[in-house]
């Protein structure tokens, strides 16, 4: 003020008390003015470091990049279970201030009971917690809609902070076709290491190493609302995503497999019940039905039990029966020990040892077969010369089928849960050789699988070459194992004619097909008691049927446990059958060669020797 | 002569209270610009528009040019007019606080009722805060106060200040304490400058420190009653809010989290680091384009940023007290005083409080942070500033 020129014009003058007030308050805000950057001095300065470090730590994150496990498709690629990606959905209770708006809201677009939800609000909300799970694993549909509204809202009002965690989800298209096959998956893992879905059974945990392909990772700071700032990233690992699998299955046939079952399951009300299509020259299982079975979308009765989720053709042994005849009999052609023409006779029973072993299965009584062929005897199902027939192979020799037959031991499969067949070794075997070679040979004695069985009778269906089973097709297999031939052609068309002989006129009639051959076999086994001997009243029927028998397209099994309503194979499995094989007829355009209608050929060698042309 | 004959015949005749508010103002839209660049990865998705994006800038622009507007043409009006008509202000501006309590009138963001809601076509719901209009208000009104009343206890100065006080609680019960002891604090400040007995000015104080506990400490009280333990109830958060100051790192979780988040950003600007729009914490700040602009600025410009913004500030301060000393009517030197005391205040009090020397407030830094209310008040305060100039000797 001392330097202003004393010709200003001031109408008012200063007083010296307001300056000094001025000076004053003007003075304690400077001195404000010094706090402030003394305190910023020392954030900015001296803790700069310190505070830059805790900043970044805290913005730092590491965030998988989820890989897509690789679907799996039947053989024409029709989809079976596939991965979509789907939204937990997470809110923090301690940002909602109308807990019921916001329930009503989120339950709008995801479903489920809005009362209960507020209740879970405003529990968690008075707990302090930050982090509540509102949806497991959303479907985009109903994230897409709720996030639009959210994000349509400014950030402050909002009603509640809001967030999405991406989660990888199995798809079933056809989830109620061959459950047991494909398997099962669980969401495992948290957000920040990635979730993943990790197999349970089946396909999906043989074949984990195919389709689970690997998260990647992606590194940086990030900003709230979870988005990673771009100029901040600083490491990035793209995912892997798994490779699909193919299978052999067939959709089609796999359902006339389910309904076969359907029908078989109404009728006998078994305990459990299995259908197994195989095609004979590739080994290609076709189809896999089992009973109790499941939805793969709704996992409906797995709740208490896995059993529906169990795959018999694998983990289920049993002893065959009478469906181990014809490997026997057709060994024995093999081996030179029976002739085709050669007459067994068979008076009722015969004594081994000191043990009888009488053709007493079906019809009450003791019944004679008298006379017969080797056709006859497949067609008959007669203990009696099937007996005789094993105790010309010796007990050597019946192992010996079982082993060339591939019936023991694991098969190879991508399967979980595959059973290991077994039987006592020969050289284990002390007292009773003879009676044990006798009901080995009718299928007693040892247990086996049934893939292992309808396998094995895919041999007989082509042409004698044994054929691994196979169930991917792709990706192929590194190593393939060679087809190797375990009989020759003429003795497999014996075997054949006799097992057609079987359905024409032996316990079989009901596998006869109108317009087609259809040889099969059925088996009765009373079902085995693990302390020894056999539960009386409980059987197993089954039937392995190829369809048709001059120009095997496919070997079918059907298989029940404990049926109720009858229990011979040919009454309870053989139904089962027809109707799979019918279909596959249909399916396959295979044209009926056969103008009789039911009668058969005494000698149907027109067929049986003709070169396959198709 | 010749120099205040051409002074006076200028747009601004004292123009560093021009230019400076106008840096400031420029200042503030950079760093409004640079929190809305990073909101957009907050929100998760991008904006429909630029416009909606960029929608604060550009309502802090419009309200920019139309500040500058107001500046220009209240600084034609000659001083006697604000004297004259002081108490209808002040009856204009207790009534609008009124008004907000009237529900349907009135806007709520955040559990506070501060804003008229306006439609106004084209641009959406502009909201208006009465409370910063009223900070202006005070200024008129301690000024005629102290310049015009020859007696105290005149009924118009007692039944004027009784209702100045009423609108003071008004904001209290918005509730906006920050605001409302800022306007407390700015007419006492006032008073003070304005000569009022040293003793009476004390007597006042020590009120004021029972009205600020009885605010601070009654809803303890009344939940203390109850059974609910302080730290539990939501009402006490101002006292909270105190207690988290002292130690934010304690109370990080909740209480403490912003002053936590302020200092990480102020500190993570270092001396001179990162640069404008580079920031990272004005992410996690909340309300960073308006009542955390100051943390955002550290963080973008380091220490030598924010101790220029200080600089500025000290500066229009300065000059508003200068054009005090100069003025020709004790009027005018008063509403420069209470501009400088609006402006210093607000600006300790916000800076302190983003540099967690105070407990958290929502007061909005001077001309650099958005809100257009706080911009239009101070531009009009300058405005008549600049008449108090243009009537100088």
């Amino acid at each position: 003020m001392k330097g202003r020129p004393q010709n200003s014009v001031r109408t008012l003058k200063l007083r010296q008390q307001d300056l000094a007030r001025m000076r004053f308050a003007g003075g304690l805000m400077v001195l404000g003015g010094g706090f402030l950057c003394t305190r910023l001095a020392q954030l900015q300065i001296v803790q700069a470091k310190e505070l830059r470090h805790i900043a970044e730590r805290r913005r730092w994150r590491g965030r998988p990049l989820l890989a897509l496990r690789g679907a799996i498709y039947d053989r024409h690629g029709k989809p079976l279970a596939r991965t979509v990606m789907n939204y937990h959905v997470v809110i923090d209770p301690a940002s909602v201030q109308e807990p019921w708006q916001v329930a009503r809201w989120l339950t709008r677009h995801l479903g489920g009971n809005p009362k209960e939800l507020e209740q879970t609000i405003r529990e968690r909300k008075a707990r302090g917690a930050r982090y509540l799970l509102v949806k497991r694993s959303a479907p985009p549909h109903q994230v897409d809609p709720l996030l639009k509204e959210y994000r349509a809202l400014p950030f402050r009002e909002r009603p509640v902070i809001l967030d999405t965690e991406q989660v990888p989800a199995r798809e079933y298209p056809h989830s109620q076709l061959a459950p047991q096959v494909v398997g099962l998956t669980r969401l495992e893992g948290e957000r920040d290491e990635g979730f993943r879905l990790a197999p349970q059974g089946g396909v999906e945990e043989a074949m984990e190493a195919v389709l689970a392909g690997e998260n990647g990772i992606v590194q940086g700071e990030v900003a709230p609302g979870g988005l990673m700032i771009p100029e901040t990233i600083l490491q990035r690992t793209l995912p892997k995503d798994g490779r699909s699998v193919r299978l052999t299955l067939d959709l089609a046939i796999q359902e006339s497999a389910e309904l076969a079952l359907d029908e078989l399951w109404k009728r006998h009300r078994p305990l459990r019940a299995l259908a197994l299509v195989i095609d004979p020259h590739t080994g290609d299982l076709l189809a896999v039905a089992n009973r109790p079975t499941t939805d793969l979308a709704t996992r409906k009765g797995l709740e208490k039990s896995w059993e529906p989720m169990r795959n018999l053709a694998v983990n289920f042994l049993y002893e065959p029966g009478s469906t181990i005849k014809p490997l026997v009999v057709a060994w024995a052609l093999e081996r030179g020990l029976v002739r085709l023409n050669e007459p067994f006779r068979c008076a009722g029973s015969i004594a081994i040892g000191r043990r009888r072993v009488g053709c007493s299965a079906h019809g009450g009584g003791r019944k004679a077969h008298g006379t017969q062929t080797v056709e006859e005897v497949l067609a008959n199902s007669c203990n009696v010369a099937t007996a005789q027939i094993g105790l010309r192979l010796s007990l050597e020799g019946v192992y010996a089928v079982f082993e060339r037959f591939h019936l023991l031991g694991r098969t190879e499969i991508n399967l979980t849960g595959v059973e290991r067949g077994y039987a006592l070794k020969p050289s284990e075997i002390r007292y009773g050789r003879e009676i044990r070679t006798a009901n080995w040979a009718f299928g007693q004695g040892l247990m086996i699988t049934p893939l292992a069985l309808t396998a094995s009778y895919a041999i007989l269906a082509n042409e004698g070459v044994y054929r691994p089973p196979r169930l991917v097709i792709e990706p192929a297999p590194v190593a393939v194992r060679p087809a190797e031939p375990v009989l020759s052609p003429e003795n497999c068309r014996t075997v054949l004619r006799g097992l057609v002989h079987a359905v024409e006129e032996g316990t079989g009639k009901e596998a006869r097909l109108p317009g087609y051959w259809v040889a099969g076999k059925t088996g009765t086994a009373q079902k085995a008691n693990p302390k020894g001997g056999y539960i009386k009243g409980r059987y197993i029927a089954s039937f392995v049927g190829i369809v048709p028998a001059d120009r095997p397209r496919a070997v079918i099994m059907v298989l029940a446990d404990e049926p109720t309503n009858g229990y011979y194979g040919g009454e309870v499995a053989a139904p089962a059958f027809r109707q799979i094989a019918q279909f596959l007829m249909w399916y396959w355009k295979v044209p009926p060669n056969r103008t009789t209608a039911t009668t058969l050929p005494r000698r149907p060698e027109r067929w049986t020797n003709e070169p396959r042309t198709g | 002569m010749a120099t205040h004959s051409a002074r006076s015949g200028a747009l601004f005749p004292y123009p560093p209270l021009f230019w400076l508010p106008l840096l400031l103002c420029l200042i503030g839209l950079v760093f409004q610009f640079s929190v809305c660049i990073g909101d957009i990865l907050k929100s998760g998705a991008t904006p429909p528009t630029p416009l909606t994006a960029f929608r604060v800038v550009m309502m802090q622009s419009l309200w920019l040019a139309l500040g500058l507007g107001a500046m220009s043409l209240l600084a034609r009006v000659p001083t006697r007019f604000w004297q004259a008509s002081a108490g209808f202000w002040l009856v204009l501006g207790v009534l609008s606080l009124l008004v907000l309590f009237v529900p349907g009138f009135s806007k709520s963001i955040n559990y506070a009722t501060r804003w008229l809601a306006l439609p106004v076509p084209g641009l959406g719901q502009v909201l208006l805060q009465p409370s910063e209009a009223f900070k202006l208000i005070t200024v008129f009104w301690f000024a005629w106060l102290y310049s015009t009343q020859k007696r105290v206890w005149s009924l118009w100065a007692v039944g004027g200040t009784a209702l100045w006080l009423l609108g003071i609680v008004a904001i209290e019960r918005q509730p906006d304490l920050g605001t409302a002891l800022l306007i407390i604090m700015v007419g006492v400040g006032l008073a003070y400058l304005g000569g009022a007995r040293l003793s009476r000015l004390m007597a006042l104080m020590v009120a004021g420190v029972f009205a600020v506990a009885l605010v601070l400490f009654l809803p303890v009280v009344k939940g203390m009653l109850k059974g609910e333990p302080w730290e539990q109830q939501r009402t006490a958060y101002r006292l909270q809010r105190i207690i988290a100051m002292m130690d934010p790192w304690k109370h990080q979780q909740d209480v403490g989290y912003q002053m936590v988040r302020a200092q990480l950003a102020v500190g993570s600007g270092g001396f001179a680091r990162l640069g404008i729009g580079e920031g990272r914490e004005k992410r996690y700040l909340p309300a960073a384009e308006n009542d955390y602009i100051f943390a955002t600025i550290a963080e973008e410009t380091g220490f030598v940023g924010s101790i220029t913004v200080i600089a500025l500030m000290g500066l229009v301060v300065y000059h508003c007290f200068r054009l005090a000393t100069q003025a020709s009517t004790r009027f005018g030197q008063l509403v420069g005083s209470g501009l400088a005391l609006w402006i210093g205040l607000s600006a300790l009090i916000n800076i302190g409080m983003a540099i967690g020397l105070l407990p958290t407030v929502g007061l909005p830094l001077p001309f650099v942070s958005a809100g257009g209310s706080a911009l239009l008040s101070l531009m009009a305060g300058l405005g008549i500033a600049q008449a108090v100039a243009r009537e100088r000797g």
